[in-house]
């Protein structure tokens, strides 16, 4: 069931008109046969996944809580567990065609027992599931939670296909606390809903249609100038298609009392890298930072606590993005994406080992523009291996630096600005006040007319048999 | 039931009220523009949500007709083969010969048309336009594939054609009455980039029906040896769909009684008349039992239809055709097309001129 559908609003209806007339205890019983529910309408074996994984780290959490010795042991075996979990599912996704192919070379007429689909939301759950073993180990999560909370912080069906990655120690207390649904909830949650549909339906999706099919297949029949303009366009329909899709289930999230993490703040107005991935996909980000990037910093910097510490300076930005390029896909061209934004963190550091570090927003307001724009454009370089295979990559890059090749092949990349400019109008009105829900300060009228608008757009361009996936939902 | 959750103060919703007050005024503008000349005369045909293109194109062609209080003379409604062989200019041409009359007709054939996602439609025709000749065009997969069929049964599942056959519904009744509605897949391709939008700015839809003429022309022969047997191993998707279904021929049940609820339904206002569409001789290779099968489909209908008094014209001992006619083994191209509308507009032709096939209300345009 895609969370933008009329059996999705139909579904999301039941379950919030019984969640609101029962009380707590019962309330999360039932979110949690509403999530295996959601789950099982993509695929039953998929619920059994992460039903077995479930239990598998429950269990495996109260041995490393409860154990004095062979702790260590236990929490390996936990990440074990969730990393051999994620990387069959990811191989399998690249091996069983082969197999299967050789199978029916073989003699073999109908393989398709072996065919496995990645689990829906399977990356995501994993993470939570690893964070839950470390903070574990480590006392910020107590042991003597309930099963039924533990399953329904993995299985909670708004952030179930592409996240928000949450944290136990944040999440659970919010499972075992009275909710609240008052007027300035609703409100809320109901215009993360709307800025959700606005930014996936109107803006994301109507950017990627834009896109011409052979810009990202052929490359070297574009001229410099428009494939800049397309990688443009990529990048903002990413950008809205995965802010889109936060947003909303952030909304629907708010209908139940549960306020569930943000993921962006504004990542194209980042001045830096560091400030970049403190803005775009938060909760991975800051994951990644928590899990891999600290703990190889607090490892070398025991060896050699130096400010001048080199290995400091490189090894912690470059494993840290080479892992997130993995966790995206088992890919070269991710691991090129992941390895070039470790390398841009890496050259913005170098300067710290001669001089004191500025933060960004004490620089010269000339510095801090060029840095926005030095950001986004080698974020757009790195784009590239993110969205094509490593030679179309290379290939397109070629053509980006013939800067000189200014034909267009496609006059509709014109009509894409209003889009564009309406994408970072959103965005500079949320930064401006820092704040997402800042429409709900307008005069009554001016809110009533925004909705109205966008509602009617959504109208028009929406379908009732609407499939166009998240792209971030195929992580 | 009192909610621990929910805790509403008010007044509350009154920003969401007025937004709905807002979006009905922009749904009643948007509205009034798509019911306006300029819109109308600028815009492609709009439409009725089914997915076939070229029948909403055509079905906006009898709209217009009806707009401007023009007689429907006749439709011929089918399959494909009905979209590829039927001409309507040589069809109106051959009876204008043997009548002296003229008519204007239209081609409704509708790809992977089942016989009863053809007598559908035609109950719908004749219920909303009244037209004075009905041509069913009929060829023997017709009764083997089940309107459950994905893609044969589209055409049944849409919400306009089940709210036509009195089925009710929301989204048909909207599609029945708004003409924004109508429109809105067309906005939708504009917005979407599916249409070169520039030039669609400048004047130019893309015309996505594929209809030329009035028909849908098939040029020159496919890659078929039309004369030889079809190979049983061809992996080509008609083979493999015509062994598939003919391989194992039967007639549903759900086919043959549409079949005779047409036969049923035919009145005084709409003639009907049944013809086989033509295949090459070849064609009953596909066909598990080859000519017994072939004969057994003849029959069956000639049975039905006769007992209703109802004419059927086969077409498989005619030898109207040259090998050169065909596309396929059961489409033909643009000059076998010619060569079938010709004869069936004679075949009508006639019929009118023995009045006994036609009803007394029929008077052509002059």
């Amino acid at each position: 069931m895609n969370v933008i559908s009329l059996s999705f609003l139909s579904f999301l209806a039941v379950v919030l008109l019984v969640y609101y007339l029962l009380p707590r205890r019962p309330q999360n019983i039932w979110l949690l046969v509403a999530s295996y529910t959601f789950h099982i309408t993509w695929a039953w074996q998929f619920a059994l996944v992460l039903l077995i994984l479930t239990i598998g780290n429950f269990g495996i959490a109260r041995i490393v809580g409860r154990v004095e010795k062979g702790r260590r042991v236990w929490l390996w075996a936990g990440i074990g567990l969730n990393v051999a979990a994620l990387a069959f599912f990811r191989l399998a996704a690249f091996f069983v065609p082969e197999a299967a192919e050789l199978l029916t070379r073989l003699g073999f007429t109908d393989p398709t027992g072996l065919q496995l689909l990645l689990p829906i939301g399977l990356s995501y759950y994993i993470l939570e599931n690893i964070s839950y073993q470390v903070d574990v180990y480590r006392g910020q999560v107590s042991v003597d939670g309930d099963f039924l909370d533990f399953a329904l912080y993995l299985a909670y069906f708004p952030k179930l296909l592409a996240g928000p990655i949450e944290r136990a120690r944040s999440f659970l207390p919010k499972l075992a606390q009275q909710r609240l649904v008052d007027n300035d909830v609703l409100a809320r949650s109901f215009t993360l809903v709307i800025v959700g549909l606005v930014r996936k339906l109107i803006i994301a999706d109507t950017l990627n249609a834009a896109i011409p099919w052979d810009v990202f297949v052929e490359p070297s029949y574009f001229g410099a100038i428009e494939l800049f303009g397309w990688l443009v366009v990529y990048a903002f329909a990413l950008y809205n298609d995965f802010v889109g899709y936060t947003s909303l289930v952030r909304g629907v999230s708010g209908f139940f009392g549960i306020e569930m993490s943000a993921n962006f703040k504004q990542p194209y107005f980042a001045r830096n890298f560091t400030e970049f991935w403190n803005r775009w996909h938060i909760t991975l980000s800051h994951w990644l930072r928590d899990y891999i990037y600290f703990p190889i910093s607090r490892s070398l910097l025991r060896r050699n606590p130096s400010p001048r510490n080199v290995p400091n300076l490189i090894l912690p930005p470059i494993t840290t993005m080479l892992v997130s390029g993995l966790w995206h896909g088992f890919s070269a061209n991710m691991l090129v994406w992941g390895g070039m934004h470790g390398v841009y963190q890496v050259m913005e550091r170098l300067p710290s080992l001669w001089r004191p570090v500025t933060p960004p927003h004490r620089w010269p307001r000339l510095r801090q523009l060029l840095g926005v724009g030095l950001v986004f454009l080698f974020t757009l370089l790195a784009w590239v291996p993110f969205r094509m295979e490593l030679p179309v990559a290379v290939d397109y890059w070629r053509g980006l630096a013939q800067v000189t090749n200014f034909a267009i092949r496609y006059r509709r990349i014109v009509l894409t600005v209003p889009l564009l400019l309406l994408a970072l109008a959103i965005d500079w009105f949320e930064y401006r006040s820092q704040d997402e829900t800042v429409y709900l300060r307008w005069p009554r009228l001016a809110q009533a007319a925004l909705l109205a608008v966008a509602l009617f757009i959504i109208l028009i361009i929406s379908q009732a048999d609407y499939e166009e996936p998240f792209v971030y939902q195929g992580f | 039931m009192k909610s621990e959750t929910l805790k509403l103060t008010f007044p509350s919703g009154l920003t969401f009220l007025t937004a709905l007050i807002l979006l009905i005024a922009l749904l009643a503008a948007g509205e009034w523009l798509a019911r306006s000349r300029p819109v109308q005369e600028n815009l492609p045909a709009p439409s009725l949500g089914v997915v076939h293109r070229n029948l909403e194109v055509q079905i906006d062609v009898l709209e217009q007709r009806v707009a401007h209080n023009e007689a429907i003379d006749c439709l011929m409604l089918g399959d494909s083969t009905v979209m590829t062989d039927f001409v309507p200019a040589s069809f109106e041409s051959a009876f204008h010969e043997q009548t002296g009359k003229d008519i204007d007709c239209l081609n409704l054939g509708v790809g992977a048309s089942t016989v009863a996602s053809s007598v559908a439609l035609a109950e719908v025709m004749m219920k909303e336009y009244r037209p004075a000749l009905l041509i069913l065009g009929l060829e023997a997969l017709n009764f083997t594939v089940s309107t459950e069929d994905q893609e044969s049964g589209a055409l049944l599942k849409a919400p306009w054609i089940r709210y036509k056959l009195g089925r009710p519904s929301i989204e048909g009744w909207l599609y029945d009455h708004s003409r924004l509605l109508e429109y809105r897949p067309i906005l939708r391709k504009l917005l979407r980039f599916e249409f070169d939008f520039l030039g669609v700015l400048q004047g130019s839809f893309p015309d996505e029906s594929g209809i030329i003429n009035g028909y849908f022309p098939l040029n020159g022969q496919g890659p078929f040896a039309i004369d030889e047997p079809p190979n049983p191993d061809s992996e080509h998707p008609f083979d493999e769909h015509y062994f598939a279904e003919l391989g194992n021929f039967r007639l549903l049940p759900e086919n043959v009684q549409a079949l005779e609820e047409l036969a049923r339904s035919s009145d005084d206002t709409t003639q009907v008349f049944v013809v086989e569409m033509p295949v090459a001789e070849s064609f009953v290779y596909y066909y598990r039992n080859g000519e017994q099968d072939h004969e057994a489909f003849i029959n069956t209908i000639e049975d039905l239809l006769s007992a209703h008094d109802m004419s059927f014209w086969p077409t498989s001992e005619l030898h109207l055709f040259t090998i050169g006619d065909w596309y396929n083994r059961n489409h033909l191209n643009t000059a076998g097309a010619q060569v079938f509308s010709e004869w069936l507009g004679r075949q009508v032709g006639q019929a009118v001129l023995n009045k006994s096939s036609l009803g007394e209300t029929w008077t052509p345009i002059p």
